[in-house]
């Protein structure tokens, strides 16, 4: 899937490569069908023929007829091998491109992916690639048809009588001048521009009305929001109606001269064959083939807009594929002695703007760090360097002095567990939801469900663990997600635990439960909490005040109490 | 639902420009078939001992003002066509977003934003593209194909039947095709439905994947879908293609079917030379339109089930009324035997509840058992199934969306913001707010703090939904809304998330400046924070379980009381 900066059509001929044999192979099928659905004017011709110059056998002309028959079917057979290779053709390369989108995501920050919105991705996965159908087994063998084709066709009557020939060309030249003069005409750039711009903007309107018609009409706006709505569509359909007058009748005279472009060689055939300069064989001939062999290049006419849209979708998956956000993999596993963690000097930049300055902090085994400090401090974002969403811009994370850069990836994720705040569910059974698809016995997975208090609550439901999640599937409370999350963790049993204290319990009994199990799972651990509530962590071996990016104090409760004013504030606030 | 019906249905307001279109078409139609007519006419004096040279030349001249007059009804028609088209899709918009704003919330709750919006975007577009050109193709097609057979039927009538016989024989499988196309189509879109879920699983969920070490494995799982995806679209599009071939292979034959016999006829002297070679030379002709048509109605399926989602969307029930005017004299807020249901669920059976004007009034309980739905029945986002809602002497049934709207402020546990400056954002609760007005909010809603360290202060833009504040930030912004709105009632969820202690410090603040005379109803997660409310209900189990004030409730043995206890051991907690 690789680009090579290349854009438009030529990125578009170069996805089409990746499957030229295929390609080349039903293009060529698709020619030859075409040339052999010559048979039925051939047939005619020899009739024409025989009859004009009087050698008419009726055997003869009749099993002209009959081979006609075979011939056809054949070619009818060609021309589906050919849609079969190019739809061949079409769903491998738009299978290979969401096989890389996937992979690329899998491999790219973790920071990146949250920046980014589900939806667009889905589209770009989805709705995008599957653009690509049309252009490749419709459009690519339609464009290599509509032009051999004719050619063909034009060699053979070029054979045939050549004064005739250019006649039938007569329509073709008005084609061309017709589509020049319209395409230089500035007039009509502009006009395309306005409609494509109107048409933007009403699909921005319309979405976000969608968006937010309930707010919209809390707030008694919705006058003022469909104003909005009924200008966007109404400046949309003026725009198009004016498109359409300047535009339509344009195209509409067009196909209608193409499709009954009989003058030209009636008149010119009528006064060669009156000065005997043609046979009439030859003349009727032309007046059939000479009036639908311009037919297939009508079909061109219609090609701009799809590829125009192709290469919009292309363009958006080819940033995905290209995006360089992605976190190297050392794979190579290294001997830990100790889980202790050390922040050296580390600085750390998103989108040009400093959210770590030059952090120095050492979180030592078997004790607890707390990490306190208003949203935006940057105790999440120093938490979040250290499990590798984001790779530090400056200075050094180290756990048991490895450089976290230098420890296989997969190994750093089975040393440190971060527990979310979010309870994400897979559609999948609880039992698996909780080994998250790995091998584990269930006897493991019973035992941690039971410290994490859900147990009792699976196996009240009728297929206990097997009990599908999701779509058709039981409905979890946000308390019963949460658990699940635990048993996860639990299960997972790693060394270092960075826990981004839960800001949402749904009550007060769930939290309770599942405050009782984290204190269970933490003993002898390298842990970080990261507090939202003071009084959780007054014990802790270590409290670490963050603001604006930075350090500013560190050391226990009590120190703090004594030394800091900024931590004296926050406490104060609390007991108001 | 039928592609007939859908038409009707969409043409209701412009039946009389469509058939004036119609008749354009029509006339274009008999237009392209007269050369043929006159090419026949041509071959018959081409035929005889002399020709008369001169007639034919005169019949050229014919041609050539027919052509001009062709090309002119081509422009007309095709211009109609396409004006239509968009007069009724813009119609059909706005129809649908006037439809869309008189529904209640529940329609919304089921469906993703994005299924709306691409039912206004594509499904119409869809149409527009289909319509605009697939109408006058299928009109023109069907009008020359029966004008050209009627002129064969009158040469020779045996061979016309024959040529008739190719299209009898596609008529079965067209429909057959169309029959395939929509079976498998829908088998597809199932498909395409499970493919986004499971990516936007792998999506979502990939921090998780990442820290178990289980990417490839749900990545595999992907993978199989894409597989089969894959495969299943091979299928959709090369499955009715042989169908179509074949009808094209009959097209085909019953040309060569007609010949073979026109050559006995012929041999037999039981046909005119003339006859015969006008047959050779329109015959083919006959079925070009045939096979756009038959591309032109496979196409039209798409856009009709695009229709068909657009028709369903119309035909759900609104919520709101045109009544409009209907003020309450006071406001006391009355839940009497209410019933609600959602989904079969049954949420509420004989819910009966007073919120008291000029009163604080708190409703507690475990998750789940329906504090939030209470505001939505409130705000009218659904209507009870039985029961009644008053505010004041006003049954709620009666007040159109608007009237109700002036005079609640609601607050919700996510604040919507728009992707606009704050300043703009607390604005739309009043939009002729001045800005001392405005400013005057923050400060009351404790905005003005967190305001006064951003970049551009009051100006700066919030990105979509507000992502670059944080959840206390927003709903410090929604209180600024609510302040500005000034309504009688105040609906407050109170978020669950624990804000951080300066943020919930800040809130708690604000909401004290809110609540002065009015009727309030808060929905509280922290009992702590209740005990300013006059009264306390304790939902549990479809209906009120206790009620009463602080002081009463911790007195009683129940579910006020468990739940308290249970906070303070929170409280108490360390780690």
């Amino acid at each position: 899937m690789n680009k090579n900066n290349k854009e438009g059509v030529a990125r578009l001929l170069q996805i089409a490569g990746y499957k030229k044999k295929l390609l080349i192979f039903s293009s060529l099928l698709s020619i030859l069908h075409g040339i052999l659905n010559l048979t039925p004017y051939l047939i005619i011709y020899a009739i024409l023929f025989d009859i004009t110059e009087q050698i008419f056998s009726l055997a003869k002309l009749q099993s002209y007829v009959i081979y006609g028959v075979g011939v056809m079917i054949c070619s009818y057979l060609l021309f589906y091998v050919s849609l079969v290779s190019s739809h061949l053709a079409a769903f491998d390369i738009i299978y290979d491109f969401r096989k890389a989108i996937a992979q690329k995501l899998g491999k790219l920050s973790l920071g990146y992916l949250h920046n980014k919105q589900s939806g667009s991705i889905k589209k770009i996965l989805i709705d995008d690639i599957e653009k690509l159908e049309g252009f490749i087994a419709h459009n690519l063998p339609d464009v290599v048809k509509s032009i051999m084709m004719p050619l063909i066709i034009l060699c053979f009557m070029f054979y045939l009588d050549y004064r005739l020939a250019f006649a039938s060309l007569i329509p073709l030249f008005v084609f061309l001048i017709w589509i020049t003069f319209m395409i230089k005409s500035s007039h009509m750039k502009e006009i395309v521009k306005k409609y494509y711009d109107s048409s933007e903007h009403m699909d921005g309107v319309i979405v976000e009305y969608v968006k937010a018609i309930n707010i919209m009409k809390v707030f008694n706006q919705e006058a003022k929001t469909f104003e909005n709505y009924k200008s966007a569509i109404d400046s949309y359909t003026l725009q198009v109606i004016y498109f359409i007058k300047k535009n339509t009748p344009f195209f509409a005279i067009l196909i209608s001269f193409i499709s009954n472009a009989l003058l030209p060689i009636l008149a010119i055939g009528l006064y060669l064959y009156f000065t005997q300069q043609v046979s009439l064989s030859t003349f009727l001939l032309f007046l059939i083939l000479g009036v639908s062999y311009l037919k297939p290049i009508l079909s061109l006419s219609t090609l701009a807009n799809n590829m125009y849209s192709v290469m919009e979708g292309i363009k958006r998956v080819d940033t995905i594929l290209e995006d360089k956000n992605q976190i190297l993999d050392s794979k190579k596993k290294v001997n830990l002695k100790n889980y202790n963690i050390k922040f050296t000097n580390v600085s750390f930049a998103y989108d040009k703007q400093e959210v770590l300055k030059n952090i120095n902090l050492d979180i030592p085994q078997g004790k607890i760090t707390a990490f306190i400090g208003v949203s935006g401090a940057g105790k999440s974002t120093a938490c979040e360097l250290l499990a590798r969403f984001y790779d530090v811009s400056q200075g050094k994370i180290e756990i048991g002095e490895h450089n976290i850069k230098d420890i296989d990836f997969s190994q750093l994720m089975n040393t440190v567990s971060y527990v979310f705040q979010d309870n994400f569910m897979f559609n999948d059974s609880l039992l698996n939801n909780i080994t998250m698809g790995r091998n584990i016995t269930k006897q493991k997975v019973i035992n941690a469900a039971k410290i994490a208090n859900i147990d009792s609550y699976i196996n009240s439901l009728s297929a206990g663990y097997d009990t599908k999640y999701g779509e058709d599937g039981v409905v979890l409370s946000g308390g019963q997600k949460q658990k699940i999350q635990l048993a996860r963790i639990i299960l997972k049993d790693a060394s270092i635990f960075i826990l981004d204290e839960a800001t949402s319990f749904f009550d007060a009994k769930n939290e309770y439960e599942i405050q009782k199990s984290i204190n269970k799972l933490i003993v002898n651990k390298t842990v970080i909490v990261v507090a939202h509530r003071l009084s959780t962590i007054v014990n802790c071996d270590n409290i670490v005040l963050w603001d604006n990016g930075k350090i500013i104090a560190m050391g226990t409760h009590e120190n703090l109490l004594k030394n800091c004013s900024k931590y004296q504030n926050m406490l104060e606030k609390r007991v108001s | 639902m039928g592609l007939i019906y859908n038409l009707k249905f969409i043409l209701k307001d412009n039946k009389k420009e469509f058939f004036n279109m119609l008749i354009f078409h029509f006339c274009h139609s008999i237009l392209m078939s007269i050369p043929t007519g006159l090419l026949v006419v041509i071959i018959f004096e081409l035929f005889k001992k002399n020709p008369n040279q001169g007639f034919i030349w005169n019949l050229i001249i014919l041609l050539v003002l027919l052509l001009a007059l062709q090309l002119w009804l081509s422009a007309k028609a095709y211009t109609k066509a396409s004006t239509i088209t968009y007069k009724i899709s813009k119609n059909l918009r706005m129809k649908l977003g006037n439809h869309l704003y008189k529904l209640g919330l529940g329609v919304f709750s089921k469906k993703n934003p994005s299924y709306f919006s691409s039912l206004l975007l594509e499904d119409v577009r869809s149409f527009e593209n289909h319509f605009s050109h697939g109408i006058p193709n299928l009109i023109s097609g069907f009008f020359s194909v029966i004008i050209l057979f009627l002129f064969l039927f009158a040469l020779n009538y045996k061979l016309a039947f024959f040529l008739l016989l190719g299209i009898i024989c596609i008529i079965p499988f067209v429909f057959l095709a169309k029959l395939i196309i929509v079976k498998v189509g829908s088998k597809l879109i199932e498909k395409r439905g499970q493919i986004s879920l499971r990516f936007l699983e792998y999506f979502d969920g990939m921090k998780y994947l990442k820290s178990f070490n289980v990417v490839d494995l749900k990545y595999n799982k992907l993978d199989n879908i894409f597989k089969e995806y894959k495969k299943l679209s091979f299928f959709v599009e090369i499955l009715p293609s042989p169908i179509i071939l074949v009808s094209l292979i009959f097209c085909e034959l019953a040309f060569l079917f007609m010949v073979y016999n026109a050559l006995e006829y012929y041999a037999n002297n039981e046909l005119l030379l003339p006859i015969l070679i006008s047959f050779l030379v329109i015959g083919y002709r006959v079925y070009d339109p045939i096979k756009l048509l038959m591309a032109d109605f496979l196409q039209m399926q798409h856009m009709n089930s695009g229709l068909t989602r657009i028709l369903k969307l119309l035909s759900y029930e609104t919520i709101d009324n045109d009544h409009s005017g209907i003020m309450p004299a006071s406001y006391d807020i009355k839940f009497n035997k209410v019933f609600f249901s959602y989904d079969n669920n049954k949420v509420f059976e004989n819910l009966n509840l007073l919120f008291k004007e000029n009163s604080i009034t708190a409703l507690v309980g475990y998750s789940g058992e329906g504090k939030s739905t209470i505001m939505s029945l409130l705000a009218k986002f659904w209507n009870v199934n039985k029961g009644e809602i008053k505010i004041g002497n006003v049954l709620l049934r009666d007040m159109s969306l608007h009237d109700l709207y002036t005079q609640i402020s609601m607050i919700f546990q996510e604040t919507y913001l728009f992707n606009d400056s704050i300043y703009n954002n607390i604005k739309i609760a009043k939009p002729k707010a001045t800005k001392n007005e405005i400013l005057l909010a923050c400060e009351k809603a404790q905005c003005i703090s967190f305001i006064n360290n951003l970049q551009e202060g009051i100006n700066t833009k919030v990105g979509e939904g507000g992502v670059k504040l944080s959840g206390g930030q927003k709903q410090r912004i929604s209180i600024a809304r609510a302040l500005l709105k000034d309504a009688p009632i105040v609906l407050f969820d109170e978020a669950t998330s624990a804000l951080d202690p300066q943020n919930e410090f800040y809130i708690h603040q604000a909401m004290k400046e809110l609540m002065k005379n009015k009727t309030v109803i808060i929905i509280a997660h922290k009992i702590a924070n209740i005990k300013i409310a006059n009264k306390i209900y304790v939902i549990a189990n479809k209906k009120v379980a206790q009620e009463g004030t602080y002081s009463e409730l911790i007195k009683q043995k129940g579910i006020f009381k468990e739940m308290l206890e249970y906070q303070e051991k929170n409280e108490g907690w360390k780690i």
